[in-house]
């Protein structure tokens, strides 16, 4: 089955690279104003390096690679009269590394059954099914004055907030093979949705709805964390598989299912010079929720002494099933200018009732595995963007736009008997308030062909943060190079348990050790690389 | 008598001498004469259509050809006929205008020219302002597409570096003649500005949108927006966006059409002088040549492949146009310290621009080729086509090209809002 499907994706994508190969070299790409086409994309290389040794892994992982990654992007319009089309379709393939080779051998050691020890190891990074190749498929129309429609596999975002989520819910992103700092419109998962835009010129704004009428793939739901125990997994758990004890669920249960329609509207207007918008969405959770197997066939285990099911019980009888559970929420965001410190300043503030979260058996291996709490949960972003004229003292040939970012989570009514966690399998019980501070600043040089930039984040409840200073080069209109460093600190970093695999049979307890203190940035205390990027654009 | 006698004859001798010369120094320099570096001296001090040619190149142009390798094919000069609706408004609302010497701040207006260019008196203290004032208003129909539009990155040694294809389109809310209401909404608005990439991958979906206000004194900034499609999300941009370079390019925001801002914007505006200029004033039809796309034939005003590959092309002509010379002073803040422009007298035109930096150095040059356009409705306009912006201090310059159109058809209000910027930069 695997290979039949391989095998069509390589046809596909064959056959597609041909036609916009001839396209792309054809001289004439544009038709008449009535009627036109146009094909671009690029075709891209990342490699990652490590710079840390990861205690999990049997050597010295420190300048080996983890990322070889090749990605091949082709971006059609086609414009016919009264409708314009879109396609977007991308292949990805990624070189085995010795890095995830290892990876691969402590999987299939201490987590055999799990998806990645089925001879698909890559399958968590690459392009392995027809829907991730054809990303995005949409058509644009105006069926009356003042409406426009985009019906279609396509990506819808809400919001202000850089980094996190607060607004942007209606779609997940694939957190598997890049963390969050590529452009968040490479790892957002599109979804089928009828999206509609109401022109009301009297009221000064618009009126945004979206139906996702529930035909998209389990695959498309929620958030994917790498939890077959990737590059990307959280330490401790590199090698780890959590697929042979869990399972992700997105397609049966009570609390969401992907069958279920979900839906927003959102009223965007000016008052002024000062920009608002008001919007409602029923979205899944964005993380998934685990729901504890209740009825587990090994009752107990890892330390778990109670289990609460939330919705259905889990189809996993190991340790349970991650769900994304659909949750309500109420935004609100405003932006405007402010001459007086020449600056532009933004916020954004969602209402979540009943936001589920995990929580219980903290001092177990499996912390957060005691069930889900329901609580109304506030996110709060606010946000000064400045232009820094640093060009007398920098010589950059811009004025550079800077970010001063503060996201909180306030869990309402928070009380810390409720034992809640940021994620189930790390311990450290979600505070009040979670607030995270980001900075960033991009420098341009030689009109924008040469661009370092920086990017500093620390969570202020918690402790830990990241550093990523990186350069762009730009050469002409076909290249593109990028170097990075990904750089943190952590505080609380979660210990695996056991000894460092070395001899036969001598391998880690998968679930590290019980602990009640990792939090988010503890989850990449050994993650320090370096990332190239090149990119040949056409 | 023979000391009168000698004088007499000294005197005639004189003028058989000095007879010649003069007639030399009156001799018409052929039309089709290509000014350049070798031949300069030898046209310096003819004349062409009564002027002494020399008298029509600014210092910084002279020294371009001198210095830089600037070609000029010099043609007589053809009249340009603005359209009736915008020279006939401006004589019916020119007694409603006023203009407050305090504040520099003029009101009234309602379409054409603020001010009648035969009224500008050249000692008026404020002439500079006013001429800036006329500039302020549409100047090339209610309703601009800037179509094809790419901006050529050239080396002034290597040659073509990158192009970048935009879109654009500027719609007035104000001072309209297109047969339409002359004023759309409640007058709050000047104008309405898209400005969206096509190409390269990187940039394409990139776009701005900005809404510049109708407040004469200018206190109150633009809104600006940029789509960035990378995120897929609009952010709101400073209000002082409108000084920053377009993309990465050479080219402010603020010299579109060489002078964007409005008058108050800048600390002052002073007429330096009335006089004669050779420009561009017949740039052909075609600007922008997608049959020959991605070669530097699409660019058929451009002389790519000469060097230094960024000024206009061997067969584009420039011809005698009467100029007022109006010398900016910018706020703080701005790149510039100085910023001169060269503008027709009888309407606003800008043709050549200088722009000096913050330590009072000579740094860029802008060539604007123009031509007169048919709007879609008839409307007469003139319009720039292709734009040289030449960084000397860099020996680097983006050229822009478009193919635009006044008044396009069909076009409305609505159609340059922040939605159709998310809509079009797909």
């Amino acid at each position: 089955m695997f290979i039949r499907n391989y095998t069509n994706i390589l046809k596909i994508v064959g056959l597609i690279m041909c036609f916009s190969g001839w396209l792309i070299t054809s001289p004439v790409q544009a038709g008449t104003d009535e009627w036109e086409f146009n094909v671009s994309g690029y075709l891209r290389s990342y490699t990652g390096v490590l710079l840390d040794d990861n205690d999990e892994t049997q050597g010295n992982d420190t300048w080996e690679i983890n990322m070889a990654r090749g990605t091949f992007l082709l971006d059609f319009d086609a414009y016919t009269g009264p409708l314009s089309w879109k396609l977007i379709t991308r292949y990805d393939l990624e070189h085995k590394t010795d890095y995830l080779s290892e990876l691969e051998r402590l999987t299939e050691l201490q987590s055999p059954g799990g998806t990645a020890t089925s001879g698909r190891y890559l399958d968590q990074y690459q392009t392995d099914t027809v829907q991730e190749f054809f990303r995005e498929y949409y058509v644009d129309f105006t069926p009356m004055k003042n409406v426009d429609m985009r019906i279609g596999k396509q990506q819808l975002v809400w919001g202000e907030s850089d980094f996190f989520q607060a607004m942007d819910l209606v779609h997940g992103f694939d957190y598997r093979w890049r963390l969050f700092f590529e452009n968040n419109e490479d790892w957002r998962k599109p979804l089928f949705l009828i999206n509609t835009v109401i022109d009301v010129p009297k009221y000064n704004g618009s009126l945004n709805t979206f139906v996702r009428p529930g035909l998209d793939n389990k695959e498309a739901i929620g958030s994917n964390f790498n939890i077959e125990g990737g590059r990307w997994i959280p330490h401790p758990y590199r090698g780890v598989d959590f697929t042979a004890f869990t399972q992700y669920n997105a397609y049966e249960n009570d609390e969401g299912d992907q069958d279920d329609p979900t839906y927003g509207a959102r009223w965007t207007g000016n008052a002024g010079s000062i920009g608002y918008s008001v919007a409602y969405m029923h979205v899944f959770n964005p993380a998934p929720i685990m729901n504890p197997a209740v009825n587990s066939g090994v009752p107990g285990a890892f330390g778990v002494t109670s289990m609460r099911q939330y919705g259905n019980v889990a189809e996993n009888q190991v340790l349970g099933d991650w769900v994304y559970p659909i949750i309500n929420v109420l935004g609100f965001s405003v932006n405007g200018y402010s001459q007086k410190i020449d600056s532009t300043l933004s916020a954004e503030f969602t209402w979540t009732p009943d936001k589920p979260f995990n929580f219980g058996n903290l001092e177990s291996s499996l912390p957060g595995w005691g069930g889900v709490k329901e609580r109304d949960t506030i996110a709060i972003m606010l946000r000064i963007d400045k232009e820094l004229k640093l060009g007398k003292w920098l010589k950059t040939n811009r004025p550079s736009l800077s970010s001063i970012q503060l996201f909180d989570t306030w869990i309402v009514n928070h009380d810390k008997e409720d034992e809640i966690v940021e994620f189930a399998s790390f311990g450290a019980k979600k505070k009040e308030h979670t607030a995270y501070l980001t900075l960033f600043t991009l420098l341009n040089y030689k009109r924008d062909t040469i661009n370092p930039s920086l990017v500093v984040g620390t969570d202020l409840s918690n402790g830990g943060g990241f550093v990523i200073p990186a350069l762009e080069v730009v050469v002409g209109d076909g290249w593109r190079f990028k170097a990075e460093a990904n750089l943190w600190w952590a505080s609380d970093e979660k210990e695996p348990s056991g000894l460092k695999p070395g001899g036969a049979g001598d391998h880690l307890n998968p679930l590290g050790t019980p602990e009640n203190k990792a939090s988010f940035f503890d989850w990449f205390a050994s993650d320090n690389q370096l990332v190239f990027k090149v990119t040949r654009q056409y | 008598m023979n000391r009168n006698i000698f004088f007499a004859s000294l005197v005639s001798l004189g003028m058989l001498i000095v007879a010649p010369i003069s007639s030399m120094a009156a001799e018409e320099m052929p039309e089709g004469t290509v000014l350049t570096a070798e031949n300069l001296d030898q046209f310096i001090n003819m004349e062409f259509e009564g002027k002494r040619v020399g008298d029509m190149l600014p210092e910084r142009l002279e020294w371009m050809i001198r210095e830089r390798q600037l070609k000029m094919p010099i043609v007589h000069s053809v009249p340009i006929e603005m359209d009736e609706k915008y020279m006939q408004a401006t004589q019916d609302g020119k007694a409603s205008v006023v203009y407050d010497p305090a504040t520099r701040q003029a009101t009234g207006w309602k379409a054409g020219m603020f001010f009648d260019p035969q009224d500008i008196d050249l000692n008026d203290p404020a002439a500079g302002e006013k001429i800036i004032w006329n500039l302020r208003g549409p100047t090339y129909g209610a309703t601009m597409d800037l179509r094809h539009i790419s901006f050529v990155f050239i080396d002034g040694k290597k040659g073509v570096e990158r192009i970048q294809r935009w879109w654009s389109r500027r719609y007035y809310m104000e001072g309209r003649l297109d047969g339409g209401p002359v004023v759309e909404g409640d007058g709050d608005i000047m104008q309405k500005t898209i400005l969206v990439a096509s190409s390269p991958q990187d940039i394409k979906g990139l776009g701005t949108f900005s809404i510049r206000y109708n407040d004469p004194s200018a206190k109150r900034p633009d809104d600006t927006w940029a789509y960035l499609k990378s995120v897929r999300r609009a952010r709101r941009l400073t209000g002082s966006a409108w000084m920053d370079p377009i993309g990465g390019t050479v080219q402010l925001y603020d010299d579109w059409d060489i002078w964007d801002a409005v008058p108050t914007k800048y600390k002052s505006n002073t007429l330096i002088e009335k006089r004669w200029v050779f420009a561009v004033a017949h740039s052909p039809d075609i600007s922008v040549d997608l049959e020959h796309k991605g070669s530097i034939k699409e660019f058929p005003s451009v002389g790519m492949d000469i060097p230094p590959y960024y000024y206009p092309a061997p067969h584009i002509n420039w011809e005698p146009r009467e100029v007022f010379v109006v010398e900016g002073i910018p706020p703080d803040g701005h790149p510039y310290s100085k910023k001169i422009v060269y503008m027709e007298v009888d309407w606003p035109r800008p043709y050549l621009g200088e722009a000096y930096d913050q330590n009072g150095k000579f740094w860029k040059f802008f060539i604007f080729q123009n031509r007169p356009d048919i709007g879609d409705d008839g409307y007469k306009a003139v319009m720039p086509v292709v734009g040289h912006v030449i960084d000397y201090k860099a020996n680097f310059s983006t050229t822009w090209s478009s193919n635009m159109k006044s008044n396009p058809d069909g076009v409305e209000a609505d159609d340059v809002t922040l939605k159709q910027l998310v809509k079009i930069a797909r």
